[in-house]
């Protein structure tokens, strides 16, 4: 019996000891929990308040500074202003972050909307296009930001609406969904909540000098002076501008990073034959509708098109996107403009790039109109 | 399942909660459970579980034929068996690996912890060859052995004489052991998130493009790669060590202070030690040590280092390092005597810590010249990186060097936390003792604040979700 009291005694002595440790490392989950929460630098869980409010702000083509809080709503914000867009504009653009400089002034068209998402894969590409489709208001003119990525089969970004893309599969195009559903937002949204990187993102974002911007409003002072991203009017985005002034080592060190750490583009070694069927319905599917299709490949720095050549044995998939598009495209008379390659365009160097992936407005309008500034052949395509 | 992620963490907390609460006796199959559904938990591995079950079932089968047949030649031939099947399956998947990586059948052939099991399998059937221990008879302790799930990943390689009697054995709970166990983790976790990874940001951005950096970027980049090798590898065992200790397991040390040894040979001997042992006690003695003359010793440790090498992958690049390390051993053990002589007549060895700190530098600088190979992605890329340290040391001191060092990502944070988390991490491991045991002793007033300072570096400096350990790969 005594033993047996020993032995009862040292297992709660020792259950104690583990309970009041516990409590004492408590407080930091607990804190950071709290931190993810209120920070909540992409706006999971802030951000639905804001939803409405911010896309009618787009709506009436406003400027909104402090759009990283609603990068994870992009998708949503793209289904209500879907919905309610009126009148719809001529042009709209579709693509990821690499399509998304490309503004109404870069493309000198005034009816245009950029609808490109952050992240953006074919799932939202094609997703975007039908949340038009099947309200049946479809504009005169798809512009399609064609990444190399599109014809990759796992190159699926978590945030992409995969029943969208699965239902216009199903009903337009026939044919059966290749993305497996993996993880709603929901899971993603709990995951972000005690998540010591989205810790660390939050950390970053708080001590960004904001001006006091703590939720999506409307520009206030210069526009180009803004220190939070800047969801244009027209659906374009400008970086703030400590971002867009980075010094050219910054940049670089950028650049070099995506050469052997090339995003979706490591080890892809030729294009999915699936994909490519894919986007062989959907064009003939496009022309069906009555819509024109443009492709336009946005350039990469020659820094990394470099890198790529120099590596064709692990980039083979990415070096052979644009012929294998242009060639789909001749098919469906799609008009195609750009490249991947900075070093093809007339104008266009390694310093208007922002980082490995995106290049400037300015860099694509160059690329699109050359340093005349006009393109006749291309206002046709777009319906002009 | 990655040891530095919550759910490992969590699967942890569940499974040590459960051990401790389950009577004695059904603990270790309930640790074998735990083994089978951690290796389990990546989709990945799930179609390894076959060959995983049927490698343990061979070798368990043949370890019972080598015990109790009496014919030599049976036995003989049952370890030959062994040692083609075990190292024909790692051979192969290390050769279709290393040439051949986008294949499906090259996937296959590697599952995770094969390297650990052929090892760890193949250890125990030449111990029972030769009558050090005995062949386990119950087949659910020897599969606990060889698939336990702290040691699988990046081992420690552990024998059977260590684990098996410590299956057996009662555990009751410890608090200090317990606890001393998940400090381990937590400073694993410090070392790998913190440290290592910290440090293979600017280590990948140098050896990705050699050619884009000067001789003192490259330099620095392969310094720092030899300090993310230890961390990233010792962070492995210690969370190993560490989840160990939770379930009242002491499995082996791996790592005793390598990068202050003051010789070559005694870099060896404290790196990597459950591999280096193996190698000694299974290859080098067998090849016959050191006792057939200097001559032959010194061929045999070129063989071991060549094959040690070549078990990291099939690349010339391993070769090399491995020979290197050989070559750099027998010379240090030619030398050895001669270098005492002139040590006496060196006034900067009168000061002990100074000739431990020089002595130290050297075998640190001979030991990254060969890692060089190591870490290079290809032998072209390892002769880049050697002409380019010769280049651009012109001045080291301008605004352009500071440039070029943070287009390296040497910038921020990254110094504080390389040279002030090795510095740390020193500090606390220059005791040798284990820091399981170590913090134990430390009072509580300076232990808890060490627990926050800790959990609130990874909190704001880890890098979360950059990569798994470097040695998960071999």
């Amino acid at each position: 019996m005594k033993r047996f009291f020993r032995t009862a005694g040292s297992r709660l002595l020792s259950a104690l000891r583990i309970a009041l440790g516990a409590a004492l490392l408590a407080p930091l989950p607990v804190l950071m929990v709290w931190y993810n929460y209120t920070v909540d630098c992409s706006g999971y869980f802030q951000g639905d308040l804001y939803l409405r409010e911010v896309s009618n702000m787009v709506l009436a083509g406003e400027d909104i500074v402090g759009f990283e809080k609603m990068f994870n709503q992009q998708r949503d914000i793209l289904k209500i202003f879907a919905n309610n867009i009126d009148p719809m504009p001529d042009v709209i653009a579709l693509g990821s972050s690499r399509i998304m400089q490309l503004s109404r002034e870069s493309l000198h068209v005034d009816s245009f909307f950029n609808c490109s998402v952050t992240g953006g894969d074919r799932c939202d590409v094609l997703g975007t296009f039908y949340l038009f489709d099947r309200e049946d208001r479809l504009p005169q003119t798809f512009i399609i930001g064609f990444d190399p990525w599109l014809l990759r089969a796992d190159a699926i970004d978590e945030r992409s609406d995969k029943e969208l893309y699965g239902e216009f599969l199903e009903r337009c195009l026939g044919t059966e969904s290749d993305v497996e559903y993996t993880q709603s937002n929901q899971e993603a949204k709990w995951e972000a909540l005690y998540s010591p990187e989205y810790f660390q993102n939050n950390v970053t974002f708080a001590r960004r000098d904001t001006t006091g911007v703590d939720k999506p409003q409307a520009v206030e002072g210069d526009l180009y002076n803004q220190t939070t991203e800047v969801k244009r009017g027209d659906g374009s985005l400008l970086y703030d501008v400590n971002f867009r002034n980075r010094s050219m080592e910054a940049r670089l060190k950028d650049m070099n990073y995506q050469c052997g750490n090339f995003l979706y583009m490591e080890d892809y070694d030729e294009v999915d034959a699936e994909c490519v069927e894919l986007f062989d319905k959907f064009f003939a599917y496009a022309k069906e509708r009555g819509v024109n299709i443009v492709i336009i490949f946005t350039p990469y720095p020659s820094l990394v098109y470099n890198y790529c050549e120099a590596n064709a044995e692990r980039y083979g998939g990415f070096l052979e996107t644009e012929e294998v598009v242009r060639e789909l495209a001749a098919k469906y008379d799609i008009p195609v403009y750009g490249t991947y390659d900075a070093d093809a365009i007339e104008g266009v160097t390694d310093e208007d790039f922002y980082d490995g992936l995106h290049c400037t407005g300015e860099a694509i309008e160059t690329m699109l109109f050359g340093t005349s500034g006009e393109n006749a052949q291309l206002m046709a395509d777009l319906g002009y | 399942m990655n040891f530095v992620t919550l759910p490992f963490l969590l699967f942890l907390t569940v499974a040590a909660l459960c051990y401790y609460v389950m009577p004695k006796v059904t603990r270790p199959f309930w640790l074998l459970a735990c083994s089978y559904a951690f290796y389990l938990y990546d989709p990945e591995n799930a179609r390894f579980v076959a060959l995983l079950a049927g490698m343990t079932a061979a070798t368990y089968l043949l370890g019972l034929l080598i015990q109790l047949c009496g014919v030599k030649a049976v036995r003989v031939a049952a370890v030959a068996l062994a040692a083609a099947g075990c190292t024909g399956v790692l051979g192969c998947g290390l050769y279709l690996h290393a040439h051949e990586p986008a294949t499906a059948l090259a996937n296959l052939m590697v599952p995770l912890g094969s390297s650990y099991f052929t090892f760890a399998a193949l250890g125990y059937l030449i111990d029972v060859y030769r009558g050090k221990i005995a062949a386990e008879r119950n087949p659910l302790y020897y599969a606990l052995f060889v698939s336990f799930f702290p040691c699988i990943v990046t081992g420690p390689i552990e024998r059977a004489g260590n684990l098996l009697p410590q299956f057996k054995r009662k555990v009751t709970f410890d608090y200090d052991r317990v606890t001393g166990g998940m400090f381990r983790i937590l400073w694993g976790c410090f070392k790998k998130l913190v440290v290592a990874d910290t440090a293979g940001a600017v280590v990948g951005a140098v050896f990705g493009n050699p050619e884009q950096h000067s001789g003192p970027v490259l330099v620095l980049g392969c310094l720092l790669f030899t300090y993310q090798l230890y961390c990233d590898f010792s962070a492995a065992s210690d969370i190993a060590i560490g989840a160990g200790a939770v379930f009242g397991i002491e499995v082996m040390e791996n790592f005793a202070r390598p990068l202050a040894a003051p010789t070559y040979t005694e870099l060896w001997r404290r790196w990597h030690i459950s591999l280096s042992s193996w190698f000694r006690d299974y290859l080098y003695f067998p090849l016959g040590g050191s006792r057939k003359g200097r001559l032959r010793a010194h061929v045999n440790q070129l063989i071991v280092f060549a094959v040690s090498g070549l078990w990291h992958g099939l690349t010339p690049g391993y070769l090399i390092w491995g020979f290197l390390n050989g070559v750099f051993l027998v010379i240090g053990k030619e030398t050895a005597a001669l270098r005492a002589k002139l040590a006496e007549r060196n006034i900067l060895y009168r000061l002990a810590p100074l000739r431990s700190v020089i002595q130290g530098a050297i075998v640190y600088l001979l030991f990254t010249a060969t890692l060089v190979f190591f870490r290079a992605a290809s032998l072209a890329d390892a002769g880049t990186i050697w002409a380019g340290m010769l280049t651009g040391w012109t001045g080291l001191f301008s605004a352009s060097f500071t440039e070029s060092l943070a287009a390296a990502g040497w910038k921020d944070a990254v110094p504080f936390l390389a040279v002030g988390g090795a510095l740390f991490i020193d500090l606390l491991e220059f005791w040798r003792k284990p820091v399981n045991r170590l913090i134990r002793k430390i009072p509580f007033f300076v232990r808890w604040p060490l627990y926050y300072a800790l959990i609130i570096m990874i909190g704001f400096y880890g890098q979360f979700g950059s990569s798994g350990f470097i040695y998960q790969q071999y």
